[in-house]
């Protein structure tokens, strides 16, 4: 007979108020395997903590994404944005998929140059493109998404210089009756900036204007908002065909659809509230069909979506350091992982499972992590079963922007490991040492010794 | 301008020679069935062994077919010997039997004059019921001759023959005369003599020699014909023998090249060569022989020889009762001749293998993207009786389910709300909406079909969809869609427990018509590694992942090829290490098929672009120039880019294979197959996907015997900025490259 585990008593508060319509929520099912690998056993062979992507989830999630707007638009193609998770295997899943990149910087432009994304296949956004990122897209014929007057100048003065006509599109901000409105990229529709960058591009005759771009905000719960940005978009379309009968080729939709995380205040789970893909294209390919397009003159429809498909892929293992009582009573329990790993944490409610079998009895408790900074906390209120010092949790739902926006701060970034379709494990980044981070630095020499 | 008549009437004369010149040919070649030059020029020599009667078997042919030319006769019938081969075979026979003298000339000018009446009159009132001409009119103008010779005592009936010995010194000396006697005394078996000769009676060459020649002849002309010669001969041989106790009539007159003429006719020439047409030459001739026997009975009262009669009477019998058939009992009459058993059968086999399934309205799918079969033709839950011929559509997940969530409201299903687009331009006949949808799992029978579309596509052909959303429907009754338009919205009205498309094809307009099975024309089917394949008239089975084609315009603009383009190569032979240019043309034949024309190599392909395929249907030319090496590698074009796509086609094997060993496989050809040439087609590479403007697809076209790999065509081409812009071919003996430089 196997042994039971020993847990350390607990006084509880009965609970006499009033149940929310879920009942009392835990989230204290065990969760001790991703895709058949133990965590457990990935902890011991990899250390803690540690993030963990399946491909399965990736591909699976991408899989959906596709259905959902291919069954509704007869020309579609995805943009895989390499702000939200730009580790390199996992970028190149989403390429085997068919999948182009999107990229926001020179960095990241030349990381999908690497990667062997055909240049002409990589969509350059963003307010900042140097001088050096303008004429590498140029001659690697990427499409140049415009954000400003100033930045189409400069391409127009770029491209005479290469003697070449690039393609571009021009980013679009418009009114989608969301709050707030992200009018700080792009030209404004409503006012007639829109027009004005439009005029002067085909009037100008330097570049090729091939695209329409938007991206009305980020987390998006609300499919209808993209609705009206496709009306608008295609209107944008269907006026520059009627002016100066001239296909539009592409229609770059954007990203931002909400995944399954749940934001900080909301009242009900993510899981629940987010609209899903056939929402979205549902709002998105019903727009772009009814707004006039000839059967053969619809435009391709690009979408850049990252958060969506890769948040849920991806796993954050973790320690428990060690658990403490606070002044007020509460409980709160020190993980090996905090806000500089978590970035997300900041906005995000994440769902934490133990990943070790446990009793009934759970705890409120507040989840630190290990940084000797007050903002370091991971969960402010998480209902858990008792967890003891060195017992491992999982964050789910962490696939985007903690792999990019995570800081080496206080301790070194953890290694990332991809679970492929077989059950394998595959090191797919480095746990950091001293070195990765000092490789970068130059000592002056005067100060190089000293004497304590 | 007196030079320029001068000019013009040259040109006239000389294309007059010409078509003269190939009625001459064609009119020897036509009496074996064929249209091969050197197969004519062998004939026509055998009717010189006989000399006298070869020529004046020429001479009346000369006098008949340039008479026709004078006349203003349509062309095709002098040129195909049509007007020509009767004459000829009443010179030969007048020939042979007559002495020269003035009468004699006088008399066969009148007489080929008559015949070719007699051949213009018969051939306009047989080819309205789709019937040969075969050798009547030469019948009635030698029965008519030899009737009337009767009367005319300066006609003098030939001694030659009586003397033949005599004749033969006095031609060649004592050396031919012991040629002759050495070949006369040749060992041969006495049915052998008897089969050679009555080829050469054919010609009315009564002799071992001609019949040789004859014999060489159709085995190079076609093994086919050969095998049925033989086939043909010794069933009336022994038939006759058996049935009679003497062989009579065969041994005298050598009327037995009755069999021969009527085995190659049935057999392979106006009947495709099978099995079967084999074992009809096997039944036909003992009835043939019945007929022989009984006319021959009557001729000998009048003592007029049968010459071919019997062959005509029971051809022309045969074609005219299978031509009423119903439909084909596994003897197919050979609709376009291509003068040669071989080349029918061919022609057939493939014409078989590639088109039998074509329809003429075509028919897509109606949806984006990739949808899955839950119930086909015949389905066990609702395609049943009458209506057994429909879809089902849904959309499923990689976990193959149909739904998210719980799978209980209408708006977890992936396919509610989904656009539903025409699957053809049609005419919409029919709408009804306003019907709610059924919760799931319930099904509303008052209602069976929901909200409906009907659209006529041709006379006797509707398409039904059902199970709109409600008031999702954007036609109205008069509308008149195109292909891919959307119609409305998926749904789960009517007997439809959860969201799905119904699609069926009708003939007749109503919501609760019955159903035709009819195929789909082209959909694409997700296979189980997760590859593409290309599917054409084809009925998609339950389970099946299926999803429209989509075309690409860089390849459909490419490949749009109207009559009156022109197309100019710089063409780079690599093999013979030269230069050239060449011009090409879209033109359209007599029956409005569009065609690409050589004018260089004097050849022609013949093209259909459907919408989502081109490809080409026959070849006519000589075996060699680039055109030619074309046909071969860009037999068929997929017009929408899928690279995982490969699509796979068969070609005729006398238009593909040069090699030797297709000779032996003609003879084994009506029975089975056992060389076969096949083309395959892929893309390579392509700019960009969405909106491409350079696109390379590259095939293999080979010829294979079992395994053993005969000659091998790889063909790559590239388009650019809507035009194909560069072929490149190579093959046996054959490596060119072929730059587009204009119009």
């Amino acid at each position: 007979m196997k042994r039971l585990q020993y847990e350390r008593p607990l006084i509880q508060r009965v609970n006499t108020g009033i149940l929310n319509k879920f009942g009392t929520r835990t989230e204290f099912t065990p969760f001790t395997h991703i895709d058949d690998v133990s965590v457990k056993d990935l902890l011991q062979q990899y250390g803690s903590p540690l993030f963990v992507i399946s491909e399965k989830g990736i591909r699976e999630k991408y899989h959906e994404a596709v259905r959902a707007f291919t069954n509704r638009y007869p020309k579609v193609q995805f943009a895989w944005s390499y702000k939200t998770n730009y580790i390199n295997a996992v970028c190149n899943i989403f390429h085997q998929e068919g999948s182009w990149a999107e990229v926001v910087s020179g960095f990241e432009y030349n990381k999908a140059l690497q990667n062997g994304v055909p240049g002409e296949k990589i969509i350059f956004n963003g307010p900042d493109k140097t001088d050096e990122d303008i004429r590498s897209a140029i001659a690697n014929k990427s499409p140049l998404h415009i954000d400003h007057l100033d930045e189409l100048y400069r391409i127009t003065e770029l491209a005479e210089e290469a003697g070449v006509k690039p393609e571009v599109a021009i980013r679009i901000n418009m009114d989608t009756g969301i709050y707030p409105m992200w009018d700080r990229f792009g030209f404004n529709y409503e006012n007639g900036q829109a027009w004005d960058a439009i005029n002067k591009i085909i009037l100008a005759n330097k570049l090729e204007l091939v695209g329409l771009h938007c991206h009305i905000g980020t987390f998006m719960l609300s499919p209808s908002a993209y609705a009206v940005a496709a009306g608008k978009m295609a209107d944008l379309a269907l006026g520059i065909r009627n002016k100066f009968k001239k296909n539009i080729k592409y229609l770059d939709m954007g990203g931002g659809f909400a995944s399954r995380n749940t934001l900080k205040g909301s009242y009900l789970q993510g899981a629940d509230t987010s609209p899903s893909f056939d929402q979205f294209a549902e709002a998105i390919c019903t727009a772009l069909l009814n707004a006039g397009f000839l059967q053969d003159e619809l435009p391709l429809l690009i979408l850049e979506t990252g958060r969506a498909l890769v948040d849920e892929a991806g796993y954050l293992l973790g320690s428990v350091i060690s658990n403490k009582r606070l002044a007020d009573g509460r409980r709160a329990t020190i993980l090996d992982f905090g806000v500089n790993v978590l970035f997300t944490a900041f906005w995000y409610d994440h769902k934490i499972s133990p990943a070790q079998e446990f009793s009934h009895y759970t705890e409120d408790s507040v989840l630190y992590g290990p940084l000797c900074m007050n903002i370091d906390v991971v969960r402010e209120n998480c209902t858990l079963p008792p967890l003891r010092k060195g017992d491992h949790v999982v964050v789910h739902t962490v696939g985007a922007y903690n792999m990019t926006q995570w800081m080496q701060f206080i301790s070194l970034r953890p290694a990332v490991v991809l679970i492929d379709k077989d059950r394998n494990a595959h090191l797919i980044r480095n746990r950091e040492t001293l070195n990765s981070i000092e490789v970068e630095e130059v000592m002056p020499s005067y100060l190089k010794d000293f004497k304590l | 301008m007196p030079l320029l008549s001068v000019s013009y009437l040259k040109k006239t004369i000389s294309s007059n020679l010409i078509l003269l010149g190939e009625g001459i040919l064609h009119s020897y070649s036509q009496l074996f069935f064929s249209d091969n030059r050197w197969f004519a020029v062998l004939l026509m020599a055998s009717t010189f062994v006989d000399f006298n009667a070869g020529l004046s078997g020429l001479v009346a042919l000369v006098i008949a077919l340039s008479t026709a030319q004078l006349m203003h006769m349509p062309t095709s019938g002098i040129r195909f010997g049509v007007y020509g081969y009767n004459s000829l075979l009443v010179g030969l026979v007048m020939g042979s039997w007559y002495s020269y003298s003035l009468h004699f000339w006088l008399l066969l000018g009148l007489i080929s004059l008559f015949t070719l009446l007699l051949s213009v009159w018969i051939n306009a009132l047989l080819v309205k019921q789709r019937l040969p001409l075969l050798g009547l009119p030469f019948l009635i103008g030698t029965w008519t001759l030899m009737l009337a010779v009767r009367q005319f005592n300066s006609i003098l009936v030939s001694d030659r023959g009586v003397f033949i010995f005599n004749e033969l010194y006095a031609t060649g000396g004592i050396h031919l005369v012991k040629l002759v006697e050495t070949l006369r005394e040749f060992p041969l078996p006495s049915f052998l003599e008897v089969f050679l000769k009555s080829l050469g009676a054919i010609f009315f060459q009564y002799n071992i020699l001609s019949g040789a020649l004859i014999a060489i002849g159709i085995l190079i002309y076609s093994r086919i014909a050969f095998l049925l010669s033989i086939l043909g001969f010794f069933t009336g041989y022994f038939f006759y023998g058996w049935i009679s106790n003497s062989m009579g009539d065969i041994h005298y007159s050598f009327i037995g090249f009755n069999f021969i003429l009527s085995a190659i006719a049935m057999g392979g020439f106006f009947i495709v060569p099978s099995i079967r047409s084999f074992l009809l030459v096997l039944f036909i001739t003992p009835i043939m022989v019945i007929l022989l026997s009984a006319l021959s009975y009557i001729f000998l009262q009048w003592q007029l020889p049968l010459y071919s009669l019997p062959f005509n009477f029971t051809l022309l019998l045969i074609l005219f009762v299978l031509k009423l058939q119903e439909k084909s009992g596994g003897l197919y009459l050979v609709q376009i001749q291509q003068f040669q058993p071989e080349k029918n059968l061919y022609r057939h086999r493939n014409e078989l293998e590639r088109f039998a399934h074509n329809t003429w309205v075509h028919v897509h799918l109606p949806f984006f993207g990739e949808w899955t079969i839950s119930q086909d033709d015949e389905g066990k839950q609702t395609h049943l009786g009458d209506w057994k011929h429909a879809w089902d559509f849904v959309v499923k997940d990689a976990q193959n389910s149909t739904y998210r969530l719980s799978g209980t409201e209408v708006t977890h299903f992936y396919c509610y709300n989904l656009p539903v687009l025409s699957p053809a331009a049609g005419t919409v006949v029919e709408v009804l909406d306003g019907i709610e949808d059924n919760p799931i799992g319930g099904v509303n029978l008052e209602d069976n079909w929901g909200n409906a579309v009907v659209l006529y596509l041709a006379e006797g052909l509707y398409a039904k969809l059902t199970h709109f959303k409600k008031d999702t429907l954007k036609v109205k009754v008069g509308d008149y869609v195109k292909r891919g338009d959307i119609l409305g919205n998926c749904g789960n009205s009517g007997r439809s427990p959860e969201p799905h498309i119904h699609f069926q094809l009708q003939s007749t307009p109503y919501i609760g018509s019955r159903t035709l099975p009819y195929p789909l024309t082209y959909y694409l089917r997700r296979k189980a590694d997760g590859g593409l394949a290309l599917h054409s008239f084809e009925f998609p089975k339950e389970g099946d992942k299926i999803m429209p084609v989509h075309t690409t315009r860089i390849i459909r603009d490419s490949l749009d090829w109207k009559p009156g383009q022109v197309w100019l190569w710089s063409v780079e032979d690599k093999f013979k290490k030269s230069n050239y240019t060449l011009r090409w043309e879209v033109t359209t034949d007599v029956y409005g098929r569009y065609c690409l024309w050589c004018a260089t190599t004097q050849s022609t392909v013949w093209f259909v672009n459907d919408g989502v395929q081109l490809y080409f249907t026959w070849y006519d030319g000589p075996r060699k120039g680039l055109l030619y090496a074309f046909y071969l590698t860009h037999y068929r074009v997929l017009q929408g880019y899928y690279p995982e796509v490969e699509l796979k086609d068969t070609l005729p094997l006398n238009k593909a294979s040069k090699d030797l060993l297709r000779y032996l496989h003609d003879a084994t050809a009506p029975f089975t197959t056992w060389m076969k040439a096949s083309y395959y087609f892929k893309f390579t590479s392509v700019d960009d996907k969405n909106n491409p403007r350079q696109l390379i697809y590259s095939t293999n076209t080979n010829t294979q015997a079992g395994n053993l790999k005969l000659s091998k065509w790889q063909g790559e081409f590239e388009l650019n900025e809507n035009q194909l812009r560069r072929i490149t071919i190579k093959g046996p003996h054959f490596n060119q490259e072929a730059l587009w430089i204009g119009e």
